[in-house]
């Protein structure tokens, strides 16, 4: 595959991140500020399926990755998110969420947060983990699109 | 902020939509239909996307403007790639993409994961996008897509896209393999451990080179599986006499590159290709290739990326990813009596063989034939029996 349509690959799986991370911060805004809507709800639980599955994968890479420089069996792109989250929780130069903080484990027990401090911690984790993924998408898209 | 995020999404409904209008409008071949489909069903979900962005804005809560944002840009970017990127087959259309298109229909159609993704190709180096989320494009040079001798390389680039739906088992047999890369570089003593120096990062970047490498290692045995005798002649071929890079890398440029040298996969292929009873035919292509790299001066050499350690291993990872996928097998379509494009290539490459001078005007005619079969529903069936 050329480099280009690898980029468009890596876009579109970043995407498909941002995209559950997006769908669930809204679902829990609306849920904060007592606004129904059902479409919502149900975008929410398939956000969080996905993310449950998302941030176990990128911990199980985390912990190869303290045993070895790299995880084998691991493709690049998700090499590189945790060579990125690994820097994100270096810097101490802002409060960082639990997700950054303690990890993506503990981070995937607020996916079902029901208690208002819960849902403002799952937020900032989200917001961190969309930052994230944003800077690692930009690289893609930048190649594949910025053409003007 | 809420005012400017409508504009742009009610102006990506209306693009999303004019791409819906402009695939419903184009002709292309029959067998393009499922692409078409698929590619159209893109169109509609980005227009119901940013409709969702339109419906969450109603709502007018600022804390989901960033999260709407993201998608309203998502959206963007979605909407630029399908359209510059997905629509070209269907847009680009010919009349003759009819054959292409049968051969990858064939090749689709011999694996039960494969049998309903769809699939067009374009314009471009013998390349796959493949993704599961949308449909997979091949691409071809343009004057090979009226062509059967590289028609071979598809094997390959469909050897892709079997990894990609075996994805979680490769991952695991490639992750194997690179454990016998990573122990083979590791330092040997303990005091040279953890010095975190040159050694250390060479380590770690072979490690995952290894990772698309391997890949293309399989690839090429599915090349060889599905194909036979063609794949490698096809490969051999087209490879050759390419450039320098296919013989010999500097280490640096080894480790950027997602494909090892091809001179080592034509060694591993060759060592394959005897295990299938081709030995006569891997002599001769080991042969050349040899003789070309004392044309260009070349000493085979890879920088430390390889080690004839790694043989028996690869050997078996090879095996296993190949059991894993499954694909149809030069072997398992010989006895048969359906023809298929694989009978065919083969027949082109014994013919190209046979005489060169002859080979165009019998290719002219058996893609004549092809394209008249195709009406019929059987493409393959005079054409393969005739070579």
């Amino acid at each position: 595959m050329s480099s280009e349509w690898l980029d468009i690959q890596n876009f579109v799986s970043d995407q498909e991140a941002l995209r559950a991370i997006n769908d669930l911060t809204i679902a829990t805004h609306l849920s904060m500020a007592q606004v129904p809507d059902d479409d919502r709800v149900n975008k929410a639980e398939q956000a969080r399926k996905y993310l449950r599955r998302f941030l176990s994968e990128l911990d199980h890479v985390l912990q190869a990755r303290r045993d070895e420089a790299v995880a084998p069996g691991v493709d690049p792109r998700m090499q590189e998110l945790a060579e990125s989250f690994e820097l994100a929780r270096r810097d101490t130069s802002h409060e960082r969420s639990i997700l950054l903080k303690t990890g993506p484990a503990d981070a995937m027990n607020l996916l079902d947060a029901s208690d208002p401090p819960a849902k403002r911690e799952l937020l900032r984790s989200m917001d961190e983990l969309r930052e994230l993924i944003t800077q690692h998408q930009q690289a893609n898209t930048s190649a594949i699109l910025e053409d003007f | 902020m809420r005012r400017m995020l409508e504009d742009s999404n009610l102006d990506l409904v209306r693009q999303s939509r004019l791409l819906i209008d402009l695939i419903d409008q184009a002709l292309s071949a029959p067998l393009l239909a499922p692409y078409r489909q698929r590619v159209r069903d893109l169109c509609a979900q980005m227009a119901a996307d940013a409709q969702r962005n339109l419906d969450d804005l109603k709502h007018d809560l600022p804390s989901t403007f960033e999260a709407i944002l993201s998608n309203t840009q998502a959206v963007a970017s979605y909407l630029d790639i399908v359209g510059s990127r997905f629509t070209g087959p269907i847009l680009r259309g010919r009349v003759d993409d009819d054959v292409m298109l049968a051969v990858l229909q064939w090749l689709h159609s011999t694996h039960a994961m494969t049998k309903s993704h769809p699939f067009a190709f374009g314009d471009g180096g013998f390349s796959v996008y493949h993704d599961l989320k949308f449909p997979t494009i091949y691409f071809l040079p343009a004057s090979r897509q009226l062509t059967l001798l590289y028609v071979p390389l598809f094997f390959h680039e469909y050897g892709h896209v079997l990894y990609r739906f075996h994805k979680p088992e490769m991952d695991d047999l490639v992750k194997e393999f690179q454990q016998v890369v990573s122990a083979h570089a590791a330092p040997a003593t303990i005091r040279e451990r953890g010095t975190g120096g040159q050694d250390d990062d060479f380590r770690a970047k072979l490690v995952l080179a290894w990772y698309p490498w391997a890949q293309e290692f399989f690839c090429d045995a599915i090349g060889l599986t599905i194909g036979g005798a063609a794949y490698l002649q096809a490969f051999s071929h087209y490879l050759r006499l390419r450039s320098k890079e296919q013989y010999y890398r500097p280490r640096k440029a080894q480790l950027e590159s997602r494909h090892p040298v091809t001179l080592l996969r034509v060694r591993m292929l060759a060592d394959r290709a005897r295990k299938l009873g081709l030995t006569s035919l891997a002599d001769s292509v080991e042969s050349a290739w040899i003789s070309c790299a004392k044309l260009m001066r070349i000493t085979e050499d890879y920088e430390g990326t390889w080690s004839d350690d790694f043989l028996v291993p690869l050997r078996k990872t090879l095996d296993d990813m190949i059991e894993e996928a499954n694909p149809v097998t030069s072997e398992m379509l010989r006895p048969t009596v359906a023809a298929s494009p694989v009978h065919l290539c083969n027949a082109a490459w014994e013919e190209f063989e046979r005489s060169q001078a002859n080979y165009a005007a019998w290719e002219t005619q058996m893609v004549g034939q092809i394209r008249r079969n195709i009406a019929s529903g059987d493409p393959w069936v005079t054409a393969a029996t005739s070579g």
